[in-house]
């Protein structure tokens, strides 16, 4: 049953991941960004639920709140973007092209 | 018949079907809706491998705080919509919203008004988005359904969880957090102190003269 | 004696050395006249000085010879000389190389003659560049000529003397495009560096072999040490020095400078290309004499050369019509006879002409520029038909004095000198070939060509007095109404001469014309002497036999050309006499055969090789530039700036790590 919990955790990942690759919409790859996250947290929680062990389920708790830092400086840095280009596409910001 | 195992599967396909649509919805409110979805899903799994506190704390945190701050963001900055029109589009949302309240509080007949709103809202083929909207979730449910029921009836899965006590007990986390990892608390704590502060900075707009008024009285100063 | 013999040896040098800068700088300032004065003073301060010291080598070596005359058994030669040391110049190894000064009797000798007629032909010089701009750059030059002049002489070691060598082909340079806005000048100047370099640089290759051979550069040692020498190298060394020689005495193969040197003004023409410079080439094989007494094939060549170099110009030296050109070539004529003499051994007698070869020649050059300057610079003697001889008649005296003294008018000083090397070429014993079975022959060969060519001498040289100074003929081309001095052409103005200008024009040249004429009577036994001639008992018939020549051939061109010129140009129509005048005025087509064999080629090489620089090496620095370029470019297009290509990237780097590190396992 682990396993299950591991492959959805993996699949969960890999959609994280394909978000951010393939969406333009800055916030829009914020939220894959949340997904790939959790996709870990329910790595680790499995493990720990596996080897009873209560670390997995600590790291978890540190991992949420670094989470929830990055999010808000996240954010920020999104606003000063839109308040720049006024835009959310990410292509926009290409100063550093060529 | 493991009613564990089938509410794992049943759960969890919900799940990545939900993040599909993070990544699918054409609109990135809608986008939103449905991480927060995917967070709620995700905390009941948590549930189901018995981390009960980290499941409420996945609330907390991530759908009553992250999502949100996404929700606003996602409003505020108006995702994909034209320049000068920040305010508007966020507003317009507001005030719709308070017209319609005031307009139930102030009419005579509420279920009128409320079965005008309703053709108002058929008229406008919005029900008819909603109903596909909700044809689109259930259908989702469905399929998940399905397949975890294909998966629990294919495969020998491993039942054998060690039977445990609460572990996820707020108790005993307590204990270990605090005693073996203190440090990283205090770290952990410094990070968001910095990472508040980093925003504000980062966030911070030069006030800008929206009357001609104003404008003189800065200059005056 | 105010100073010591070793200080007044340093001085001799020095100040014409002192005089240069001083020139330089005083004469620009103030002015242009004091830097004559100056240039002129510093090289009479150095003749006197060098006479002071030439006195007391004869009174030092006269009381060696007293205190060696009470030792009977000592028998060998013993000389004085006198030298300075002023310090090491470098030291490698065992090589060691100073400062040095010699004065013994070889250099006394040509300090003497050095300074004497330097001195002589800076007066003149004052007179003649008296409008001239750049004056004081122009006795500056001649100072500085004189200074390394005398370096050469006065060196005790070959490498100093090389010094000199070099610093009077810098200055031959110098003086010679002079008057550089003509591009003919500079060209001029040009030619003779550069065939002078041809010439140093077997010089150098002489004195490396000598270094690795006996380890030391200064002439005493080498003497000591030269039978240590492999002979053959021995003659390696010689021919190196020789060509050495060629380049610099102007003999036959790099003789085409000197004749292009004429573009000069007259005084550098008398002092660099008549009685001094051309002279270094005899002096060092003179200096050298222990070294090519053991090596008689080089002898030979010298002979044959020097016999061939003079021939060869004196017949160019009938046929041409520049006052300046047929005395280029009588120089080149009279260096082929001083050649002859070191080529048979009979180096004192070498510098016997020498000496007596400055006086004539200086006098003849000076003469010449007189001449010149007074016909507005004509310098074509058939359009100079006017009489001069009435107009200007010391000019006329000094030089007929020296042309008879050259062309070997018996009891001049020129007769003595060239009868000597005719009686040492006559019976030479020391004259070997391997290649020829009568040695006899040989000689008795050469010295029939050098009687002809004798003859010859006295023919151009007198023909060019009659043209230059003869009786007006109906179709006088030029009038002599102001004598103007001599000018630079970009500032030319008609100026009455001043009796001051005209003195000091004139009597350099009276004094050179007498000594040519008397210096042999006077003075040339003593001189042989001096300079340890040996075999010099010339038997009364053969003394007899070429002042015959000589009187015949001068008596026979004077009335020729006095009277009967139109018998001149009635042999010139004949078709024989017209192709080989036309070849002789041609010079034997020499320079065009330069031209043709060596120059054009080289150009084409050079062409080449700048071909090469320009598109194969700069082309190669260039394609790599280009290469280096065109990969920024390329890569260049990676930088897209989109965050979005940026991240695609990260991951897919991401993903080929993962799979290396965990499915190909590698490290």
């Amino acid at each position: 049953m682990i396993t299950f919990y591991l492959i959805i955790a993996a699949l969960l990942f890999g959609i994280g991941v394909l978000g951010i690759l393939v969406r333009r919409n800055v916030l829009v790859m914020l939220m894959c960004l949340e997904l790939m996250l959790n996709a870990v947290n329910l790595t680790l929680v499995a493990f720990s639920r596996l080897h009873a062990n209560l670390e997995g389920q600590i790291f978890v708790l540190f991992v949420m709140c670094v989470a929830a830092a990055e999010v808000v400086v996240g954010l920020a840095i999104i606003v000063n973007l839109f308040r720049n280009f006024y835009t959310v596409d990410v292509d926009i910001a290409n100063g550093l092209k060529n | 018949m493991d009613y564990e195992l089938i509410t794992a599967f049943i759960f969890g396909l919900l799940m990545l079907g939900v993040a599909l649509g993070v990544i699918v919805a054409r609109k990135p409110f809608a986008s939103a809706l449905f991480l927060l979805a995917t967070l709620l899903l995700m905390a009941i799994n948590f549930a189901l491998l018995s981390a009960d506190f980290l499941a409420v704390l996945q609330i907390m945190i991530y759908v009553g705080a992250i999502a949100v701050l996404i929700i606003f963001m996602v409003i505020l900055l108006g995702a994909g919509n034209k320049p000068n029109e920040i305010a508007s589009s966020g507003c317009a949302c507001f005030l719709n919203i308070s017209s319609w309240l005031d307009g139930f509080f102030d009419s005579s007949s509420k279920l009128e008004f409320i079965s005008e709103w309703f053709q108002r809202l058929v008229a406008q083929g919005l029900i008819s988005q909603l109903l596909t909207l909700a044809f689109k979730f259930f259908l989702v449910l469905l399929f998940s359904i399905g397949l975890s029921a294909l998966l629990y009836f294919s495969t020998d899965w491993e039942i054998t969880l060690p039977a445990v006590e609460r572990t996820g007990s707020i108790h005993e986390l307590g204990r270990v957090l605090f005693v073996k990892y203190t440090w990283v608390v205090e770290f952990i704590a410094i990070l968001i102190l910095v990472a508040i502060v980093g925003a504000v900075m980062l966030a911070h707009e030069e006030k800008q003269p929206l009357l001609p008024g104003r404008g003189l009285k800065a200059k005056q100063k | 004696m105010l100073l010591s013999n070793e200080h007044t040896l340093l001085a001799i040098p020095l100040l014409p050395l002192i005089g240069f800068a001083l020139s330089f700088i005083i004469g620009q300032k103030s002015g242009k006249q004091l830097s004559g004065i100056i240039a002129t003073s510093c090289v009479l301060l150095s003749f006197l000085l060098s006479c002071s010291l030439f006195a007391a080598l004869l009174t030092e070596n006269s009381k060696l010879q007293n205190r060696l005359a009470e030792i009977p058994e000592f028998t060998n030669k013993l000389n004085l000389a006198f030298s300075v040391l002023l310090g090491d110049w470098f030291v490698v190894g065992a090589v060691r190389t100073s400062f040095e000064l010699l004065f013994d009797n070889l250099s006394a000798v040509m300090t003497l003659v050095i300074t004497g007629v330097g001195c002589l032909i800076h007066v003149y010089s004052i007179g003649y560049m008296k409008a001239d701009a750049g004056r004081p750059r122009f006795f500056a030059y001649l100072n500085l000529f004189v200074f390394f002049m005398l370096l050469l002489v006065l060196s005790n070691n070959l490498l100093l003397l090389f010094v000199g060598w070099e610093g009077v082909g810098l200055c031959s340079y110098l003086l010679i495009g002079f008057w550089f806005k003509d591009p003919n000048n500079a060209k001029a100047g040009q030619k003779a560096f550069i065939v002078n370099r041809i010439g140093d640089a077997a010089f150098l290759l002489g004195i490396f072999l000598i270094v690795t051979q006996v380890g030391v550069l200064d002439f005493a040692s080498i003497a000591e040490s030269v039978q240590v020498i492999n002979p053959r190298l021995i003659e390696i060394i010689a021919l190196f020095l020789l060509i050495g020689a060629i380049g610099k005495s102007a003999q036959m193969p790099l003789h085409i400078w000197l004749p292009d040197a004429m573009a000069g003004p007259t005084p550098v023409s008398a002092l660099i290309h008549a009685a001094t410079m051309v002279t270094a080439g005899v002096y060092l094989i003179a200096r050298m004499s222990f070294l090519y007494v053991l090596a008689p094939q080089v002898e030979l060549l010298i002979a044959v050369l020097g016999t061939l170099t003079a021939l060869f110009a004196a017949t160019i030296a009938l046929t041409q019509n520049d006052i300046k050109k047929v005395l280029a070539y009588s120089t080149i004529s009279q260096l082929g006879f001083m050649f002859m003499a070191l080529g048979v051994g009979a180096f004192s007698v070498a510098i016997y002409h020498v000496v007596t070869h400055a006086f004539g020649k200086a006098c003849l050059f000076l003469s010449a520029g007189s001449v010149i300057c007074a016909c507005r610079h004509e310098q074509d003697m058939r359009k100079l038909d006017c009489g001069l001889w009435k107009k200007m008649p010391e000019t006329f005296v000094a030089y007929l004095m020296a042309a008879l003294a050259i062309a070997g008018f018996p009891l001049t000083a020129g007769f003595f000198s060239k009868d000597a090397i005719l009686w040492s070429v006559f019976s030479s014993k020391t004259l070997v070939s391997e290649f020829l079975i009568f040695d006899v022959l040989l000689t008795k060969i050469l010295f029939g060509v050098a009687l002809f060519t004798a003859f010859l001498t006295a023919v151009y040289l007198l023909r060019s007095v009659v043209l230059i100074f003869g009786k007006p003929d109906a179709g006088a081309k030029v009038q002599l109404a102001t004598i103007s001095p001599a000018t630079d052409s970009s500032e030319f103005s008609v100026v009455r001469w001043s009796r001051t200008a005209n003195l000091t024009m004139l009597v350099p040249i009276l004094v050179l014309g007498f000594l040519s004429l008397g210096f042999g009577l006077v003075a040339g036994s003593w001189l042989m002497e001096f300079l340890q001639a040996e075999n010099l008992a010339i038997e009364k018939s053969f003394e007899i036999l070429s002042s015959t020549v000589a009187v015949v051939g001068i008596a026979l061109t004077a009335v020729v050309y006095f009277y009967y010129r139109s018998w001149v140009e009635q042999l010139l129509n004949i078709k024989l006499f017209s192709r080989a005048h036309k070849i002789l005025l041609n010079k034997w087509y020499v320079d065009e055969l330069y031209d043709l064999v060596i120059v054009r080629p080289l150009s084409l090489l050079s062409n080449i090789c700048k071909f090469i620089d320009k598109f194969v090496i700069d082309g190669l620095i260039q394609l790599g530039a280009a290469l280096v370029n065109l990969a920024g470019e390329t890569l260049r297009e990676l930088q897209t700036g989109k965050i979005s290509f940026y991240l695609v990237s990260l991951f897919v780097a991401n993903l080929t790590l993962l799979v290396l590190i965990f499915i190909l396992k590698l490290p």
